[in-house]
């Protein structure tokens, strides 16, 4: 049954298919949060938030939109309200063993680690939605069109974030100390 | 062709770096890279940054977390749903109470307005049974117990004609079953 299905037959009164639905979507949409909010216990607590809320909202969701992009918004806004609540919330240390290519020298790692942590608190100090929007579209490879129709907007408006953030991001690790520091 | 500049040159760059360009734009990205060392460092900013941001992923969970995540959802939605039920009832239940004082109100209105006594028992209880005693005689309180050779049955609040008359009770002793 594809999600249509899945949903009309939860209207009808067959609340086990939402099994399905979470089995299908919880995955990636955790996954979507963690690496934004960068905390398990708080991507996991988010992510099942956003799941109760499409429990109780799925007899009014009017299937205007796809279900994915209607469950990706509901994440996005408790997302936003996570990262509103934690403006200043503390920069997650790169840690330099979780770098996943063994093959780089040290160095190389402590530069990628350095340049991880540096990119993230830039990200963290961009508007929200130009940092959503890069994220969704760095991390999701979300198309514009997707990008718009979950965070608002048109997909001109989103690609102009993008460019936006791009530059503001590469604008913020040059000016921090130079290149000593951003690794640019 | 009109040489582009570096602001339209820095969105080609990301242009390219996001979606890819055409061949026209490619082409005049190229031209103006060979000649503006800056837009390449740009180009090149752009690229380890971007880079670095897409293998920047946090570890996946490991099964522990997301079976947790499902004992924890599933605990979450059960602890909603009684109250949910609840709510469900009510929106029900309420409607239908509207609706059942609304045709109590209707019903006892129509009586009121067909047999104006109802409601007013007390007062116009007396004028009936007067009636009645002109009618029938007194009741069988009114005589005394010998009297009792029949019932009276007075609907209140109603005429004449629903009263029920006399009638004599047979003695179930002259009965024969026979």
């Amino acid at each position: 049954m594809n999600d249509a299905d899945l949903i009309r037959e939860f209207r009808n009164g067959n609340i086990d298919v939402f099994s399905e639905l979470v089995a299908k979507y919880s995955r990636p949409l955790t996954i979507m949060i963690l690496r934004i909010v960068r905390d398990q216990e708080e991507a996991k607590d988010i992510s099942q938030t956003v799941f109760l809320k499409a429990y109780e909202g799925l007899p009014r969701f009017m299937l205007a939109s796809s279900f994915k992009t209607w469950l990706y918004s509901i994440a996005l806004n408790a997302v936003k309200d996570h990262l509103r609540k934690n403006r200043k919330a503390r920069m997650v240390e790169a840690d330099p063993d979780q770098l996943e290519d063994s093959s780089e020298s040290p160095a190389d790692r402590l530069d990628a680690a350095r340049m991880s942590k540096n990119l993230r608190e830039a990200m963290e100090m961009l508007p929200e939605k130009q940092r959503l929007t890069f994220q969704l579209r760095i991390y999701e490879n979300l198309d514009y069109k997707e990008i718009a129709r979950i965070l608002g907007g048109t997909a001109g408006g989103a690609r102009g974030n993008f460019f936006q953030a791009v530059k503001t991001l590469r604008e913020r690790l040059i000016g921090w100390n130079g290149d000593e520091r951003t690794g640019l | 062709m009109n040489p582009i500049i570096c602001r339209e040159a820095e969105e080609l760059i990301v242009e390219d770096l996001d979606e890819g360009l055409d061949p026209g734009g490619k082409n005049r990205l190229e031209n103006h890279l060979q000649t503006c060392s800056k837009c390449v460092r740009m180009r090149e900013d752009m690229r380890m940054m971007v880079a670095a941001a897409s293998s920047d992923m946090p570890q996946d969970p490991n099964e522990d977390f997301w079976k947790s995540f499902d004992r924890g959802l599933e605990a979450r939605i059960r602890e909603r749903e009684p109250a949910k039920r609840n709510r469900r009832l009510w929106q029900v239940a309420l409607p239908a109470l509207a609706a059942a004082g609304i045709i109590i109100a209707v019903f006892g209105l129509t009586i009121d307005r067909h047999h104006p006594g109802v409601g007013k028992m007390s007062a116009t209880s007396d004028i009936v049974i007067d009636d009645v005693h002109q009618i029938f005689g007194p009741s069988r309180d009114e005589l005394g117990p010998s009297m009792n050779s029949g019932i009276t049955m007075v609907l209140n609040g109603v005429t004449d004609e629903a009263v029920v008359r006399w009638f004599e009770v047979e003695d179930e002793s002259s009965q024969s079953f026979l």
